[in-house]
């Protein structure tokens, strides 16, 4: 081969490289036999734009996906039969080494019966059946928290984890929720702190603050019932923000997959949140793509479950459970979902509410 | 002199049809490896084969088209 072929040869071979990883072969290729690909955030490259977000790539072992994927497709199959006693149910996938996953229902009645409605699982799913009593709700001691407000209002952008206020009640705010298809961002909450009202599109939404009158952030231009998420659109005066008021203010850069949070079950990592009544909790992670059936006449889909019945009070509603996210800066987190109701009844513990991916799902928005 | 005359135009045009001839070779090989790589991602994304192999072939076929159409078309100008 002469000189002029063996350039011709780099310069193609270099062509060549370059095409097979602009095609993404390194996503595979770079698997371990036994380990598949899995997206497990959507994370913004530039914290300061709210479009430039990307998808995070994980490597699982392959035997835990498949088992998961059984447990996702079981866990929904069993929500829509919806057979008497069914309460609710979550996946809780178990830790890479043991490989497997689980799905845990909630019933009211006869356990053994249910298992033999239930029938044949598939390998390495195992079913946690759980007896719930159904209690009436407890009343809530809030009364013994402050809520959490501004003292005055000095910057444009109003971060999360504060009190604010519907006509009816006190809720938390959440971190600035976007919508991709209008380019808008939105002040968000939870919907039913706007149970009272007749009309809850067009209702308002302010900001108490401490030593001054109360500041409107907007009018609730969505409302969503079954996600119990009410998406507010800012009036002009104040913005919401990706900051969250914690103990060491902390900043959102995307939001967690549905893999995302079967990960941090597996590794059993922990949730935060910061509520208007109690603040900063953490708790671990007990569960994904729940669907819930206690409280209404429909069952609620794509909930995560985390944490235990302290978390959460009247007033914390609203406020979003996050992930510290170790991959980037100091201050960065992730979004799992919002956090609306916690458990009552003796025997679980858990705080639970719509995961952020459902939200995306169902209606694109995202954090 | 008279011979420049004749054989400056005569000399330019060579010179562009030499461009032309490596536009045209450049373009086919990029089709042709495209191809080749576009053939063997479609073949490791159903396979389980090691990544050391997907780069050998991937370079290895280059190498061959590179001989291959080397004798075959004979060099641009003159050896």
């Amino acid at each position: 081969m002469d000189r002029r072929e063996f350039v011709r040869t780099l310069v193609t071979g270099g062509y060549a490289v370059g095409m097979a990883h602009f095609l993404g072969v390194e996503d595979f290729l770079a698997a371990d036999d036994d380990e598949v690909p899995v997206v497990t955030a959507l994370v913004r490259s530039d914290p300061d734009d709210p479009w430039s977000l990307e998808e995070r790539t994980e490597y699982v072992p392959a035997d835990w996906y498949a088992a998961v994927q059984k447990a996702i497709e079981l866990n929904d199959r069993l929500s829509r039969v919806a057979f008497t006693g069914y309460l609710g149910s979550a996946v809780v996938p178990k830790s890479y080494d043991d490989g497997g996953a689980a799905v845990s229902v909630g019933v009211s009645g006869d356990l053994d019966s249910v298992r033999e409605t239930i029938g044949e699982l598939g390998d390495g799913v195992s079913l946690d059946l759980r007896s719930v009593l159904e209690v009436d709700a407890v009343e809530d001691n809030s009364d013994h928290y402050e809520p959490r407000m501004v003292e005055s209002v000095t910057a444009s952008r109003v971060p999360a984890g504060i009190a604010c206020e519907t006509p009816s009640s006190l809720a938390t705010l959440g971190p600035a929720l976007f919508d991709p298809e209008d380019e808008q961002e939105y002040f968000v909450t939870a919907e039913h702190a706007f149970e009272e009202q007749d009309d809850v599109a067009g209702a308002s939404l302010s900001l108490p603050v401490s030593s001054e009158e109360p500041v409107e952030l907007g009018p609730v231009r969505s409302a969503y019932p079954v996600e119990d998420v009410a998406a507010i659109e800012p009036n002009g005066e104040l913005s919401p923000s990706t900051w969250i008021d914690a103990p060491e203010p902390v900043r959102v850069r995307g939001q967690l997959t549905r893999w995302g949070l079967a990960d941090l079950i597996a590794r059993d990592e922990n949730l935060e949140k910061v509520g208007a009544l109690t603040g900063h909790t953490t708790g671990r992670v007990q569960g994904f793509d729940a669907v819930t059936c206690f409280t209404d006449d429909f069952c609620r889909r794509g909930q995560i479950r985390w944490g235990g019945e302290m978390d959460l009070t009247d007033g914390d509603s609203g406020s979003v459970s996050y992930y510290s996210d170790p991959e980037g800066e100091a201050e960065d987190v992730l979004v799992a979902g919002f956090n609306n109701a916690r458990t009552w009844w003796p025997g679980q513990s858990y705080v639970w509410g719509v995961a952020a991916y459902r939200v995306t799902e169902q209606y694109g928005y995202h954090f | 002199m008279s011979d420049d005359r004749r054989s400056r135009p005569r000399r330019v045009l060579a010179s562009l049809a030499a461009v032309v001839g490596v536009g045209t070779r450049l373009v086919l090989d990029a089709l042709v490896v495209g191809l080749w790589v576009l053939f063997l991602t479609l073949l490791f994304l159903s396979t389980n084969w090691p990544r050391w192999l997907f780069y050998a072939l991937l370079l290895g076929g280059v190498g061959l088209y590179v001989q291959f159409t080397a004798w075959w078309g004979g060099s641009t100008s003159g050896s």
